[in-house]
């Protein structure tokens, strides 16, 4: 689960998030949270997935991006709820 | 280190934003990884929900769209020959259709390569009985199995 809290930082750094998070195509939350991860010995880096070696066919190629999923969700009718059902038929479940 | 193994009953919740996500999403921040055959079963799931009428053309192409944007974010393993023995070697035990073996499979394969590198593995699923299986593989504490829908 993903847990909320309020941060207070000086104006600079909070600019300097701004920057990184524009240059690095992730949200300001994102960015946030991998700075401190970093900051407190944690691996939220990239060599994350070379550490998977050669059983990574396909690596991800793009950062996960929460806000703008929310959005698909928002534009989505009512007949795509239960898509589920479809992926127990796929499956031979159904 | 944490990697999660999404199975494509959690990745299908992404698409529509059904049930509890917490777990999901968090999995999505770290290092998410499932199988390939997640890049064909939730297509597929999304064209047989068209076929069915329960969709217009433009919201297929909408949850088409939604699905490669969730699987580029997520690292994808292949079919490997371990992957497929593993897949077989997990059927030994339990009673499981094939496609639910493979991603078990898969993960085993994972875990294994993680545990030379001191890394840990979790499962993440919305089926019950391919969690049990994988608890069974993986360890009960590493398998999250999400509450129905």
């Amino acid at each position: 689960m993903l847990a909320k809290a309020t941060l207070r930082l000086p104006p600079s750094l909070l600019q300097r998030l701004r920057e990184r998070s524009k240059e690095e195509g992730r949200s300001l939350n994102e960015t946030a949270a991998r700075a401190i991860e970093r900051g407190l010995g944690g691996a939220a880096s990239d060599e994350g997935w070379s550490a998977l070696g050669s059983v990574l066919e396909e690596p991800p190629t793009r950062r996960y991006d929460g806000d703008e999923l929310r959005r698909r969700w928002d534009r989505l009718g009512r007949g795509a709820r239960g898509l589920h059902e479809d992926l127990d038929w796929v499956r031979g479940e159904r | 280190m944490i990697a999660t193994y999404l199975d494509s009953s959690a990745l299908i919740r992404l698409c529509v934003g059904e049930g509890e996500l917490g777990d999901i999403e968090e999995a999505m921040t770290g290092l998410p990884i499932t199988s390939v055959l997640a890049a064909v079963e939730m297509p597929i799931a999304i064209e047989a929900r068209f076929h069915r009428g329960h969709i217009t053309a433009d919201e297929r192409d909408d949850l088409l769209e939604t699905v490669a944007e969730i699987l580029h974010s997520v690292g994808k393993v292949g079919l490997s020959a371990a992957v497929r023995r593993e897949a077989v070697g997990t059927a030994r035990d339990n009673l499981l259709r094939a496609l639910d073996a493979i991603h078990v499979g898969t993960a085993v394969v994972v875990k294994r390569h993680q545990q030379r590198r001191g890394n840990t593995l979790r499962f993440c699923t919305g089926d019950l009985r391919q969690g049990e299986a994988a608890a069974a593989r993986l360890g009960r504490d590493r398998v999250t199995v999400l509450p129905p829908l």
